[in-house]
C-alpha cells in the first residue's frame, strides 16, 4: 500500500465491472504528473524551497530528506451506487515529512486531483506547520472525483468517503496523520471519517481517538473559532504591523479581494477597529465606495444573491480599478498570481496581508520589495486555519472544549509570535519577508534533524 | 474529422461562455465561466477562497440531434487523447469509449483488452 516517493502504478489483475457499462467517466483535467507537456507543480514548488535553501545555506544532507516526499499513498477502491453499480474511486494521501509531529493536511474531493499536485501541497503544510511552531509535520491528499449533487447522492458521498477511510486504514491515526477539510469536503465529511475510524479501532480505543481529524463540526469535537480562524489570523497580524509602525488603524482604509470564508471574515474583523473597507472584489467583479462598504450588509448581501454583484451602495468598478485604488491595507483572500508584474506597479497600499494561499508570484514580489510596499507572506499569514486545527486537536486529546474568547486569545499568541520570529529573520539576513518566512520553517526543521540525527 | 476542428468542435460545445479552458480548482468550479479573476489558462489554479461546489462544465443541449453530435466529437477526442496513453490502453481497439479509470502509470492487466 506504501510506496516511497514513487506513484503507484495499477497493478490489479481483476476484472473491473460495472464501471464500463454505466460509470461515468472522470477525465484527469490535469494529465498526468511530469508528462512533459507541463511543468510539474512539485517541481515549482521545490524551486521556492531551494532559493531559501540557497540563502540560508541549509545542510546539504537535510536539503535531499526535506526534497522529498516521505511516502505516497494512493488506493483505488470500490463503492456501491445507488442503482446498484460498483464504481472504482481513486484516492492519495501523501505524506511530506513528520519530524516535526503527525502528518497533518487536508483532503480535497476534485476530479482535478493528481499526484503531482497533492505532493506540492503537502510540502507546503510542512513549511506552514513548521513557521507556526506547531508539532505537525505536511500531508495532503484527496480523491479524484466530481462530489457535485448531480453527479452523487448524498448517501454515495458518505459510502465514498467511509470507504477511502477504510482504504487508508493505519496510514491516517490521531498520532500519525490527521486529515482536516480543504475544497469539496466538509466538517459532515470529517465526522464520517471519524466515525469509520472510530469502528476500526478496539471498543476501547475509540474514544481516545476523536483527534483522527480536525475541522469536525462542533458537536462531533470540533472547536469554537475554526470558521473565522484565517481570517482572524490575518487581523492579528495586520494589527501587530500597525503597532509596530504606529499606524493607526482607526480611520484607515483596507481593500480585499475575495469575499469567500477569508476574505469576508477578515473584512468584518477590520470592521470593529475603525477601518474602513472602500473597495472588494469577487468572482463577479469589484466594488468601490470611498465613504466605506459595510462588511456585515454586504455579507448578508451576498448570502441572499451568492455574490456581491448588484451590491446597491457601492459603485461597480473593473479588476484594474480594483487593483489602483487607494488604501492602506489590500487583503488578497481569493486565488494565487494575483500579484503580477502587471499589477503590483498599480497598487496604491502600504501593506500586502496575503490572506490566500500564493497570490503574490515572484515577479509581483519583487516590485513590492521595490516599492517599499510591506508584505505579510501566505505561510506566516494564512496560517490562523491550521493552528486553529492545533488547537482543536488538543482540546479533543484532553477532552477539554475551550470558550471562544480563550481560543482566540492563544491563537493571537501563536500567531504574533511566528510574526515576531519572521521579522527577526529578515532583519538577521537582510531578505524580504516571504524568504525569511521559508527560513524560518527550514531552520526549524535543520535543527531538529540535527539533534535528533538520521537513523541508524 | 480534422484534430484542432475537433477540438474547437467540442470547445464551443462545451465549454462556449468559458473561452479559454482554464485547469485545476476551475475545472470544476461553479463560478468558472463568470469569473472574473485574472487566470492564467497554463497554470491551475491549486487554491481559491471563492471556489464554489463542484459541476461539470454546463453543456449548452437543445435536442437529440445535438447530443448525438456532440457524443460523436466526445468519441473522435477520446480516441485521439488515447494516442497518449500508457499500458494497454495504446493499443486497445475498446480504447476510445473505456470508461475504466486510468492511472498514470498505465493498465498492465485488463480482461477487457481487445
Amino acid at each position: 500500500m506504501k510506496t516511497a516517493n514513487k506513484p503507484r502504478t495499477s497493478g490489479s489483475g481483476t476484472k473491473r465491472n460495472g464501471a464500463a457499462a454505466n460509470g461515468k467517466k472522470m477525465p484527469d483535467v490535469n494529465g498526468p504528473a511530469g508528462d512533459g507537456k507541463r511543468p510539474s507543480l512539485y517541481a515549482n514548488v521545490i524551486k521556492q524551497f531551494d532559493k531559501a535553501a540557497d540563502m540560508m545555506r541549509l545542510d546539504g544532507n537535510i536539503r535531499k530528506i526535506l526534497a522529498s516526499t516521505m511516502n505516497e499513498i494512493i488506493v483505488n477502491f470500490p463503492v456501491k451506487m445507488d442503482d446498484g453499480r460498483i464504481e472504482i474511486f481513486r484516492g492519495y494521501r501523501v505524506q511530506h515529512n513528520d519530524v516535526l509531529g503527525p502528518f497533518k493536511g487536508g483532503l480535497r474531493y476534485h476530479p482535478a486531483v493528481n499526484i503531482d499536485e497533492v505532493r506540492a501541497l503537502a510540502t507546503w503544510m510542512t513549511w506552514k506547520s513548521a513557521i507556526a511552531e506547531i508539532p505537525y509535520g505536511g500531508a495532503k491528499g484527496g480523491i479524484q472525483i466530481d462530489p457535485s449533487r448531480q453527479k452523487y447522492s448524498i448517501n454515495e458521498l458518505e459510502r465514498i468517503t467511509r470507504r477511502f477511510t477504510f482504504a487508508l486504514g493505519n496510514n491516517i491515526g490521531p498520532e500519525y496523520d490527521i486529515p482536516a477539510p480543504d475544497v469539496n469536503t466538509n466538517p459532515q465529511i470529517m465526522a464520517w471519517i471519524m466515525d469509520t475510524y472510530l469502528q476500526m479501532m478496539p471498543p476501547h480505543e475509540r474514544q481516545r481517538c476523536i483527534h483522527v481529524v480536525t475541522g469536525k463540526p462542533i458537536k462531533s469535537g470540533g472547536s469554537l473559532g475554526r470558521d473565522k480562524a484565517t481570517g482572524q489570523g490575518v487581523v492579528y497580524l495586520i494589527e501587530r504591523w500597525a503597532e509596530e509602525q504606529g499606524f493607526d488603524l482607526d480611520g484607515s482604509t483596507y481593500i480585499v479581494q475575495g469575499f469567500g470564508n477569508v476574505g469576508s471574515w477578515a473584512a468584518r474583523l477590520m470592521k470593529p477597529h475603525g477601518a474602513k473597507m472602500v473597495a472588494v472584489e469577487d468572482v463577479a467583479g469589484a466594488l468601490y465606495n470611498p465613504e466605506g462598504i459595510d462588511p456585515d450588509d454586504l455579507i448578508a448581501y451576498a448570502k441572499e444573491h451568492s455574490d456581491i454583484f448588484g451590491y446597491p451602495d457601492a459603485k461597480p468598478i473593473d479588476h484594474m480599478a480594483f487593483m489602483g485604488t487607494k488604501a492602506d491595507i489590500f487583503i488578497p483572500a481569493a486565488l494565487e498570481s494575483q500579484i503580477t508584474a502587471l499589477t503590483a506597479p498599480m497598487l496604491k497600499v502600504r501593506l500586502v496581508a496575503e490572506g490566500a494561499n500564493g497570490p503574490t508570484d515572484p515577479d509581483g514580489d519583487r516590485i513590492l520589495l521595490e516599492r517599499g510596499i510591506h508584505l505579510i507572506p501566505d505561510i506566516l499569514c494564512n496560517s490562523g486555519g491550521v493552528i486553529v486545527s492545533y488547537f482543536e486537536w488538543l482540546q479533543n486529546k484532553r477532552s477539554e472544549f475551550w470558550d471562544l474568547d480563550e481560543v482566540d486569545a492563544k491563537l493571537k499568541k501563536k500567531i504574533v509570535s511566528a510574526y515576531e520570529r519572521v521579522q527577526g529573520v529578515a532583519h538577521h539576513y537582510k531578505t524580504d519577508w516571504r524568504n525569511a518566512a521559508y527560513i524560518v520553517a527550514l531552520t526549524r526543521l535543520e535543527n531538529v534533524y540535527k539533534e535528533r540525527g538520521i537513523f541508524p | 474529422m480534422d484534430t484542432a476542428q475537433t477540438r474547437k468542435n467540442f470547445q464551443e460545445v462545451f465549454i462556449a461562455p468559458e473561452k479559454k479552458v482554464y485547469r485545476g480548482l476551475c475545472s470544476a468550479c461553479m463560478n468558472n465561466s463568470g469569473c472574473t479573476f485574472p487566470r492564467n489558462s497554463k497554470r491551475p489554479v491549486l487554491n481559491c477562497d471563492e471556489f464554489a461546489e463542484a459541476s461539470l462544465p454546463r453543456m449548452k443541449l437543445t435536442g437529440a440531434g445535438v447530443l448525438e453530435a456532440v457524443n460523436s466529437i466526445v468519441r473522435s477526442i477520446q480516441i485521439e487523447e488515447s494516442n497518449t496513453f500508457a499500458g494497454l490502453c495504446r493499443t486497445c481497439r475498446l480504447n476510445g469509449t473505456c470508461e475504466y479509470p486510468k492511472p498514470e502509470g498505465g493498465v498492465w492487466r485488463c480482461e477487457d483488452f481487445e
